[in-house]
């Protein structure tokens, strides 16, 4: 039996109440992030892809949040393209933004030749640790965002409560899970796929792998130091509050993977 | 004769894959509870894909896939067209008694013929496509 779904709703309250009653879902929290072209456009419009290049890295950045509407098919990177195109006058001024469009065909391209590093490490990890030694489940404290660093529990909920992560914040939560935490990469990369509205497999997977060193020729690891340079004052990057973090890099090395120098 | 166009959560504008198609279509989402189920989307996800096809010329049909692409068979002339990714979901005794056309969203970049397993590398092969 097929049921022709309603299309017409007084706001984003009663599509709320409509949706969850076809899935009988108690968890009915939805993202600030609005849904379809028209966010879209929005979003397409504020875009600036001069100071995307300078300004990418840090949470409070000028990223342009069309990963939701990319990732999902609402619109199409060419059109992006286009628009760069139209508001820059050298393609040089936009190329980290262009670059980070062309990741997303990167991904696609790498999972199209190796279908099985979606779920399979692609290289053994230069952690010093061999796969077996990492975790095959999610610690509770982090799914309930509750760790012992308070910046972590900040962009776990941004995960959980908006379905969106700044890309440097994903970077950071994968890295914590598996370096610090050392939980395999995979169970890190379902939690995202779980929450993420523009969890693609390939850019999302691959990412993970990169992060894990299964993709890349070393771990991605970071410090409190580098959170506080890239973040603003809605985090909370008090040294009390993130104890494991606030170490230098060379401490962190030696701690994070003791059975082998690693070139950080 | 007829055409039927189906999309799904990585296809939300319609209107990127009907340019590539000669005929008028109608528009179906097939809203699959049990595949949804299986995805493990969360209700934001599903609230996102759902209000994005509220700005879309689209039908949303509540049902399991090929029920509601059965559902669209009003005779042999028919014509089915999908992204892989539906058509990727679809049985193959399914696929052996109905023919489906693949239509998929335009890519960047032109892929390399050979494999590129760094980013650089792919970009170095690439960058005269996007950057021009």
């Amino acid at each position: 039996m097929v049921k022709l779904l309603r299309k017409n709703f007084l706001d984003r309250d009663e599509l709320r109440h409509y949706l969850a009653q076809i899935h009988d879902d108690t968890d009915e929290s939805i993202s600030p992030i609005m849904g379809g072209r028209k966010a879209c456009e929005v979003k397409l419009a504020n875009m600036k892809p001069k100071l995307y290049g300078r300004t990418r890295n840090h949470l409070q950045g000028d990223v342009t949040y069309l990963s939701p509407y990319l990732s999902r098919g609402v619109i199409a990177p060419q059109e992006v393209i286009n628009k760069i195109k139209d508001s820059v006058d050298n393609m040089r001024e936009a190329e980290k933004l262009v670059q980070e469009l062309t990741w997303r065909d990167f991904w696609t391209h790498v999972a199209a030749h190796r279908p099985e590093w979606l779920w399979q490490d692609a290289e053994p990890y230069k952690t010093g640790w061999q796969a077996t030694d990492y975790a095959d489940t999610m610690p509770e404290d982090i799914l309930a965002a509750q760790t012992d660093c308070a910046c972590i529990n900040t962009f776990i909920d941004s995960l959980h409560n908006t379905g969106y992560v700044h890309n440097h914040a994903r970077m950071y939560l994968a890295a914590y899970v598996i370096h610090f935490r050392r939980v395999k990469w995979q169970v890190g990369a379902k939690w995202f796929l779980d929450h993420l509205l523009d969890g693609y497999p390939p850019s999302n997977n691959l990412s993970w792998q990169w992060v894990a060193s299964t993709f890349s020729h070393k771990p991605y690891i970071f410090n409190l130091g580098n959170v506080d340079k890239y973040t603003g004052d809605d985090i909370d990057t008090t040294p009390d509050n993130n104890r494991p973090l606030a170490k230098t890099y060379a401490v962190l090395t030696k701690e994070l993977f003791p059975n082998k120098r690693v070139d950080v | 004769m007829s055409a039927v166009l189906f999309i799904d959560e990585d296809h939300l504008n319609p209107r990127l894959l009907l340019n590539k198609i000669d005929e008028q279509c109608l528009v179906i989402f097939p809203w699959d509870k049990s595949y949804f189920e299986s995805r493990s989307y969360s209700f934001k996800q599903l609230f996102f894909f759902y209000e994005s096809l509220l700005d879309e010329d689209v039908n949303i049909y509540l049902g399991e896939l090929e029920t509601v692409v059965n559902s669209f068979r009003k005779d042999e002339q028919t014509s089915f067209y999908m992204p892989m990714s539906l058509i990727n979901r679809l049985s193959n005794e399914f696929l052996s008694t109905t023919k489906v056309t693949s239509v998929d969203l335009a890519a960047l970049t032109e892929q390399p013929d050979h494999f590129c397993n760094r980013f650089f590398q792919y970009w170095r092969e690439v960058k005269k496509q996007v950057m021009s």
